[in-house]
């Protein structure tokens, strides 16, 4: 596998590969936002509301499971010192932000209405804006040391440092006693919510899948781009002052 | 949908597309950035980085 995990083959796996997902997110999101708006029923208590959880819902989804993809990463970093490990673990950290800052906007936006305030120091809320200010820890290290490798295994340790947070959010419904709902999709009694809902759901969620894998994949392109013009500034900048140096040298 | 609560659904929805959109935009833009600085250094985007 650690064959395939290089910079190279990356480059030529992503070109096909993000046009692929793009059109699938596409048609997806198309599927399921046709689904949340024209065929999902109001819900009984919340009215129309409800419509706000398939963005909410995916978003948190992908909120935590950017964070996983960057752990799977931070161990290939520690383990391998695997240079596409890092540059996946760097890249996913601004889009894990992303979807963790839309999960407790839109979750705001749903809490006004449904619960008379934007913002409660709940558990869930509280270890899901924790889970906001890592990847912001995370990207402000990466700004901050300019050494890549150092950089690479400072950010590597903090992310698994960070993964206590995962378990604290997924299970914080059922350990505390909180004003958030508890589970209702991964339960082990089944999902509890009817099917007319569950399916524009879990589409939602397979679009927001594929849009975080579309727009990882571009960034690690990126990522990977960056560096060989990082490392082709230097050479083209030691090459120049190798010909400085030698044009002060005395003739002979 | 006549409701008293569509300005959040309505928000929430827009956000959701302002981040997306934004966020879809920066890796455009900076993916063209490198694109161009490596072709002005003379290494394509498609060479493979052994030959760059």
């Amino acid at each position: 596998m650690l064959r395939y995990a290089n910079p190279s083959f990356v480059l030529r796996f992503v070109k096909p590969a993000i046009p692929i997902c793009a059109g699938l997110t596409a048609i997806l999101l198309a599927v399921g936002l046709y689904l949340v708006f024209f065929v999902a029923p109001a819900d009984y208590q919340q009215g129309e509301t409800v419509r706000i959880m398939y963005i909410h819902v995916p978003a948190a989804w992908l909120g935590m499971f950017a964070y996983m993809v960057m752990s799977s990463a931070a161990l290939g970093t520690l383990v391998w010192r695997h240079p596409v490990a890092d540059a996946a673990q760097k890249s996913a950290a601004p889009l894990g932000a992303m979807f963790t800052f839309v999960c407790l906007v839109t979750g705001s936006l749903w809490g006004k209405p449904m619960w008379g305030t934007y913002w409660v120091w709940d558990a869930r809320l509280t270890s899901m804006l924790v889970l906001l200010l890592i990847y912001l820890a995370l990207i402000a290290l990466w700004q901050t040391i300019e050494e890549p490798q150092r950089a690479a295994k400072a950010a590597a340790v903090m992310t698994l440092v960070g993964l206590v947070n995962i378990p604290i959010i997924k299970f914080s419904v059922d350990w505390w006693n909180t004003l958030h709902q508890p589970a209702s999709v991964f339960t082990t009694s089944g999902p509890a919510i009817y099917s007319s809902m569950l399916w524009p759901l879990l589409i939602m969620a397979v679009g927001a899948t594929f849009l975080f894998l579309t727009l990882h994949m571009m960034s690690i392109r990126n990522e990977i781009l960056r560096r060989r013009l990082d490392r082709l500034t230097h050479l083209a900048v030691a090459a120049g002052e190798a010909r400085g140096t030698a044009s002060f040298e005395p003739a002979r | 949908m006549n409701n008293p609560h569509t300005t959040f659904i309505v928000a929430s929805y827009a956000i959701t597309a302002v981040a997306v959109l934004g966020t879809i935009a920066a890796i455009m833009l900076d993916y063209r950035r490198l694109r161009r600085a490596l072709e002005k250094l003379g290494a394509p985007v498609d060479q493979r980085a052994d030959e760059g």
